[in-house]
């Protein structure tokens, strides 16, 4: 399938990744750099990101030889489980879908489960702004908790935040606009709380949120 | 503290989290956090901690989920002050 997919992203969507191959190899060698289990925190503005972060963090190769390198995901179930085709897609794509503003403690048994995942070594993917960006900015007060409580609970957890945005990309949209290319930046950071349970995640969440804006920062200082 | 001095509080503390200003003026016990006042999911946590802060208590993570209503906030407080 995800050969599939890129063949998608590339030649009917026309969508190139900026220095791709120097983007991989600072992903591969982040990657490398941690021993133990890594959370993949990105911003968010389509409904693809995923694919598009994916994309960004590991060739093809790299997924023959190690599937773990291919992230799990958590779309919102209520645009991703309408159809039966979209089920099927998420279901080869290792998606664990999560309902926005549902039961929290059915949110927390999804959690739970990335938890479980990453201790053994998966790669898991959270959005932490929990759904794309108003705003079309990062907003480091909207992140959701939940990603700061797993960072904080797995031991060793390390998160890589991945800034990535398309050249024409002004606010959320559902795809970006055709022809596109993209930027991407990365930055790996060690979740160092204070304080432990609900303020800890908090702390956790906000410094995620601080990344991602520090890296929105110089991702359009570079573009001036 | 009575109950009513309580929901007070819990109300003007969540009053920053809330986007539905309308919803505030015909505000009551029954009034739904997150579908009535349509505060961010995400933030109910901001305001268990606020109530932790406000009223010197702790709440445990399964009774912050029972908090549906300004009428469950309430209660969730009055049972940790008594």
């Amino acid at each position: 399938m995800w050969p599939l997919a890129l063949l998608w992203l590339r030649h009917v969507r026309g969508y190139r990744i900026r220095r791709l191959a120097a983007v991989r190899a600072q992903a591969r060698a982040l990657l490398r750099q941690t021993q133990g289990p890594v959370l993949i925190c990105p911003n968010h503005l389509t409904w693809i990101d995923s694919l598009l972060v994916q994309w960004a963090i590991s060739s093809p190769w790299q997924l023959l030889t190690g599937f773990r390198f291919f992230a799990w995901n958590t779309p919102e179930q209520a645009n991703f489980y309408r159809s039966v085709w979209l089920k099927g897609l998420c279901y080869v794509g290792k998606c664990l879908p999560i309902r926005r503003g549902g039961e929290r403690r059915a949110q927390r048994v999804v959690l739970a489960k990335l938890g479980w995942l990453l201790e053994r070594g998966e790669l898991v993917m959270i959005f932490p702004e929990g759904g794309r960006t108003v705003t079309g900015r990062v907003d480091a007060d909207s992140m959701s908790y939940g990603v700061g409580g797993i960072a904080n609970t797995v031991e060793g957890c390390r998160i890589l935040c991945v800034y990535l945005r398309g050249e024409k990309q002004v606010e959320k949209t559902v795809l970006p606009v055709r022809d596109q290319v993209f930027s991407v930046r990365f930055a790996l950071i060690t979740p160092d709380a204070n304080e432990t349970g609900l303020r800890g995640a908090r702390e956790t969440a906000r410094g995620i949120g601080q990344t991602l804006v520090r890296l929105e920062n110089d991702h359009f200082a570079d573009r001036q | 503290m009575n109950e009513e001095q309580v929901m007070s509080k819990v109300v003007e503390i969540v009053r920053p989290f809330v986007k539905n200003m309308d919803a505030m003026a015909t505000i009551t016990a029954k009034t739904s956090i997150l579908d009535e006042l349509k505060v961010n999911s995400a933030r109910l946590v901001d305001i268990v901690l606020a109530f932790e802060d406000e009223f010197d208590i702790e709440v445990e993570d399964e009774a912050a989920d029972r908090v549906a209503t300004i009428g469950d906030a309430t209660e969730l407080v009055l049972a940790k002050i008594d």
